[in-house]
């Protein structure tokens, strides 16, 4: 025993030593200017008045939300230091008490109050007010506590609450003053010092940002440059430090570059085939059973992404329990006999032709709909392929002006924000299921997680065998790279640069 | 003269007043809206309608004809839709990049194009101009995006110091603007080199067959005045056109060459307003365009009597 000690005292502090020069190897340097090649251009900056994931990438840097999401996916507090929920239907929030915004004016539950009452405001037109209908009214109990009043249950609120996307928080004082599309104020650890469209955005560091000690950067740039292999390029030539890319193609070559570190998104992106459910032969569902029996998904997967994606039902794996083993749903089995019997059984045995669009705006779009194309063709059903711009393929499909369509997809905070039946599929496919609609909204109703969980499982079930939209695989929305030199980086599942705050450069 | 130009200022409002009819009816035609690019994966019918509500899209086409036009009457481009910024800002911010890189290209295109050409055409049947020949052929056949391509892949391979796919306005630094823009340039100049080449070739050709040149030579003049006093000058007025057209065409078509160097110009901008249906910038920027077109066009008119002493505006034949 008097051995020991003295021997685990030693151990201790070579221990600390050891650890000691490995930090001293790691101490983040501050300062430098890091350059982001983006792909795609901001649809605007307001929060709230856009939809669009571009604008996400730009916005991100300059909010925070009441909550947020780790690496894995759980919920952290952010601008909400604790919460509780002491019944369904009432949320209380205790906000950090030392933040401020990049104008220097306090953060308080006033701010919060009035970027909720914005969104919920039909004057605004703003998407959100969908999303947070279930919320009845927001109270400031004092300067640092929020109390959100709910008409029922929300199940998804917490997990809205943490989605930049969909719940940044902005000030007050620009909400009653300005346009926050044009205003852009938070309290993220970068601020806006000049955005020009189309071209760049300038951030600086915020030195009031309430996180000690970060941001490292000093500057940070997000660059657009559209084509691929130029961000590519500019990358390799150190013009930009961290690109993100969806071409396959291109992830193979880079990922065997020297200097470049990278980093593959969740598969959280679904590629889905919408079928329009009011034309003919699309409105019998054997039909549709029988389009999805030929879909070889695996085939799929290997061909046009390379095999990075995976099976997925009508959620993606990477939203955890809620996903149904897709394997197991009905259908998905590739099984070109069955889907003759059942064609035959439509009265369609020798097949049909039909129209598929699709758009450019994700190039592993137009693989898919080539590949559906070879393999449909063995049960008789002749693919049409029309190419359609982007702006043009969300009306057409919106207004069920196509016969079969695919759009692109991305991450999605909570399960009920992947499967909206009513828009989704009622509105874009023309499908209707009493059963399903009911469905739908116990998945918002209902605040017990196995009983959620069970709710989704049986409606993914429901989805797959209806077969309205054909969910293919899961693939990640983009690959990341960065060059090795930008240290402390830490990716996140859900398309996010959010930790280019924790970024530090070596060089 | 002055009274030509005066005239011709005037003649183009009428013009100018056909394009944004066009322009408009042509912008209305497209299938899908801002409304639908804005709402993306979060389509709402009601809300949709809400929007288009307030955004004045469901009036009828004339009343929104009218209250673009008028603003435009007062040098009112409007706003945004998507980005809330004001058109015309937008539109120079994006102009000067378009311009730079079309005056490079046409300078580098005069240059050298002109120059190969006389050569090309004096030394018909010789080598030379077999060679010149095959160059041009080359030059005008190679594609803008892959010259470009190539041009980045060496830069960043053998030269990596040298500014790639960077973008610094010349107002900031127009030393290092010139350096980078440089190479898009080029990049077009090349095609252009090979077109203006072609063309002064065959005008060389054409006027050295004309009696007055045989003329000129039998009256003892030497060759070289002979070929730059009244061969070149004679066969320059439809390589002028070609040049203004060129320039024109430059201006609102580099969305290839813009893509590939990254530079934030006017063709990007025509692109993105565009796959956005934001209206208003998309029919400010196409008014600009045409409105350089026309005003690219005058100045040609106008060389045209600087190069060629017979024409001669405002003056009545006599």
């Amino acid at each position: 025993m008097k051995k020991t000690v003295p021997v685990a005292l030693g151990i201790a502090a070579s221990l600390f030593l050891l650890i000691g020069q490995i930090r001293a190897a790691d101490q983040p340097k501050y300062g430098g200017k890091l350059v982001v090649g983006q792909d795609i251009d901001a649809v605007g900056l307001d929060p709230y008045k856009t939809t669009a994931l571009a604008s996400l990438n730009y916005f991100e840097q300059i909010y925070n939300s009441l909550l947020q999401f780790d690496a894995q996916g759980a919920l952290q507090p952010e601008l909400a230091a604790s919460w509780e929920n002491p019944n369904p239907t009432t949320y209380i929030f205790r906000l950090r008490k030392d933040v401020k915004f990049q104008d220097g004016k306090e953060f308080t539950a006033e701010d919060v109050k009035a970027t909720f009452d914005r969104a919920l405001d039909p004057k605004t037109g703003s998407a959100r007010a969908l999303t947070f209908k279930p919320i009845d009214r927001i109270e400031v109990v004092d300067k640092h506590t929020v109390r959100f009043i709910l008409k029922e249950p929300f199940a998804p609120f917490l997990n809205y609450l943490a989605s930049p996307a969909h719940s940044s928080i902005l000030s007050k004082s620009v909400i009653e003053k300005s346009d926050p599309n044009q205003v852009v104020i938070g309290t993220g650890p970068f601020q806006m010092v000049e955005f020009r469209p189309n071209d760049t955005m300038l951030l600086k560091k915020n030195p009031q940002y309430w996180e000690k000690g970060l941001p490292y950067l000093d500057e940070l740039e997000i660059r657009l440059i559209k084509d691929p292999s130029s961000r590519v390029a500019a990358l390799r030539a150190k013009s930009v430090d961290h690109i993100w890319i969806m071409e396959p193609q291109l992830v193979q070559i880079l990922m065997k570059e020297k200097g470049i570190n990278s980093a593959m998104a969740a598969s959280t992106a679904r590629k889905r085939v919408f079928i329009n459910c009011t034309k003919l032969p699309f409105n019998n569902v054997k039909v549709r059973q029988a389009l999805s029996s030929a879909t070889d998904r695996k085939e799929l997967i290997r061909v046009t992404v390379m095999g990075k994606g995976e099976l997925c039902g009508a959620l993606p794996a990477a939203v955890g329990d809620y996903a149904f083993p897709a394997e197991k749903l009905p259908f998905y089995d590739y099984n070109p006999e069955r889907a003759k019997k059942l064609l035959a059984e439509a009265g369609y045995p020798n097949g049909f032709k039909a129209q598929f669009k699709v758009s450019a705006a994700h190039i592993t779009d137009q693989y898919a709909a080539q590949m559906l194309q070879r393999q449909w063709k063995k049960i008789g059903v002749e693919i049409d392929i029309v190419q359609v711009e982007w702006g043009t393929i969300i009306r057409n499909i919106n207004e069920k002006n196509y016969e079969i369509g695919s759009m692109t997809d991305f991450w999605r905070p909570d399960p009920n924000e992947y499967i909206v039946y009513n828009w989704d599929i009622q509105a874009r496919t023309g499908f209707t299921s009493p059963d399903l609609d009911k469905m739908t909204v116990e998945g918002i109703t209902t605040v017990d997680h196995k009983k959620r969980v069970a709710l989704y499982h049986e409606i993914e079930k429901k989805i797959a065998e209806y077969s309205p939209i054909l969910y293919i695989y899961a693939h990640p929305q983009r690959f990341e790279f960065w060059s090795d030199y930008v240290k402390g980086y830490v990716p996140l599942p859900q398309c996010s640069r959010v930790n280019l705050k924790k970024a530090w450069l070596d060089k | 003269m002055g009274e030509y130009f005066l005239k011709r200022l005037l003649a183009m409002i009428p013009i100018l007043i056909g394009v944004t009819l066009v322009i408009f009816f042509l912008t209305a035609l497209i299938p899908g809206d801002v409304v639908d690019v804005l709402l993306e994966s979060q389509f709402q019918p009601e809300l949709a309608a809400h929007l288009r509500g307030t955004l004045g899209l469901d009036k009828p086409f004339v009343v929104r004809y009218w209250n673009w036009v008028s603003g435009l009457g007062q040098g009112d481009f409007g706003l945004s839709i998507i980005n809330g910024r004001p058109v015309l800002s937008q539109i120079l911010e994006m102009y000067g990049p378009s311009l730079e890189l079309a005056i490079i290209a046409t300078v580098v295109g005069v240059l050298i194009g002109i120059p190969l050409g006389v050569l090309s055409a004096t030394q018909q049947f010789h080598l030379t101009d077999d060679f010149l020949r095959l160059i041009s052929v080359i030059g005008f056949s190679l594609p803008s995006f892959w010259i470009g391509t190539l041009f980045l892949l060496m830069l960043s391979l053998y030269f990596p110091g040298f500014p790639i796919l960077k973008f610094v306005p010349f107002s900031r630094d127009p030393v290092l603007n010139l350096k980078i823009m440089m190479i898009p340039g080029m990049t077009l100049g090349i095609a252009m080199v090979a077109l203006i080449m072609r063309m002064t070739r065959s005008c060389v050709l054409e006027v050295i067959r004309a009696q007055f040149v045989t003329t000129a030579r039998s009256k003892g003049l030497n060759e070289r005045v002979v070929l730059f006093k009244h061969v070149l000058r004679n066969a320059l007025i439809p390589v002028v056109t070609l040049v203004g057209l060129r320039f024109g065409y430059l201006i609102g078509g580099l969305v290839i060459v813009e893509e590939v160097f990254g530079i934030p110009g006017l063709g990007r901008l025509v692109i993105y307003s565009i796959s956005k249906r934001d209206y208003p910038l998309v029919l400010g920027v196409v008014f600009f365009i045409a409105l350089s077109f026309l005003i690219i066009n005058l100045l040609v008119d106008i060389l045209y009597a600087v190069i060629d002493p017979r024409i001669s505006y405002g003056k009545k034949a006599e």
